[in-house]
């Protein structure tokens, strides 16, 4: 498992994901108030977000030396699925249900793609 | 697509700011270009920095312009059309890497956009708490 060209895609899988994570992030800290405009931007949690999408930058640059750009169509959109399903577990959102059926129908884009 | 007295308009907006958004999201997935361009050059040479600069750049400039356009439109809307960044890195995968691409990813890839606009339509884009990500990198 994961070897070749799969070990690549992982990395690219990994850097959405974590940036997903970022996403989640940033919105738990736009949920709470804050004494200054200064310290909406510069507080731990924000902070790391971004640093998380600055290496994930890194992680798909290394991950596209290898992948071609043509799978972009399968593995960025992750985040669809990523963010919302963090969403419930971490801020207890819920999925709509047109969500869940979109989900299903970009599952099933992501097979006919790997086919 | 219909006419009224402020010009052409499709859906909600007018055709100059639907324009606006998609050249954003050409822009932005021009980024993917970038990136593999800045992959393939030795790590932190001259030709690689060019490259992750203009990866930086180009995320940064559709951060602004991306801002812009939402002022004209609903969050729905520009995220509903969002996901077809996606057939810009097959397109670009294609012309500018010449990769292989088949009949099944590009079918896949359409069936990938319209599960991600089924998915986002409903939305209501009252707050974007469920809308997807915005800015920042990794998104589409």
């Amino acid at each position: 498992m994961f070897e070749g060209l799969g070990r690549y895609i992982a990395v690219w899988i990994v850097s959405v994901f974590i940036s997903s994570i970022a996403q989640v992030m940033l919105k738990m800290e736009a949920n709470r108030e804050h004494a200054s405009k200064l310290k909406e931007y510069m507080n731990p949690m924000v902070v790391s977000a971004y640093f998380i999408f600055f290496l994930s930058t890194f992680l798909t640059m290394y991950a596209l030396k290898y992948v071609p750009l043509t799978y972009s169509p399968i593995i960025e959109p992750m985040s669809y699925i990523f963010v919302p399903v963090i969403g419930v577990l971490l801020l207890k959102e819920k999925i709509s249900r047109r969500r869940l059926i979109g989900m299903g129908i970009m599952i099933a884009g992501i097979v006919i793609f790997s086919m | 697509m219909k006419k009224n007295h402020s010009g052409v308009r499709i859906g909600e907006v007018t055709l100059k700011w639907f324009i606006a958004l998609h050249l954003s999201l050409i822009v932005n997935s021009l980024a993917g270009v970038a990136s593999k361009m800045a992959g393939k050059q030795k790590f932190l040479s001259f030709r690689f920095c060019i490259c992750y600069g203009m990866v930086l750049v180009i995320t940064f400039a559709f951060a602004l312009a991306w801002q812009q356009v939402l002022k004209h439109m609903s969050l729905t809307f520009a995220f509903t059309n969002k996901p077809i960044t996606i057939i810009w890195g097959l397109i670009w995968g294609v012309l500018v890497f010449h990769e292989h691409v088949t009949w099944k990813m590009i079918l896949g890839s359409a069936v990938i956009l319209l599960g991600i606009m089924v998915g986002v339509s409903g939305d209501s884009g009252s707050d974007g708490s469920s809308l997807p990500p915005e800015g920042g990198k990794g998104d589409v």
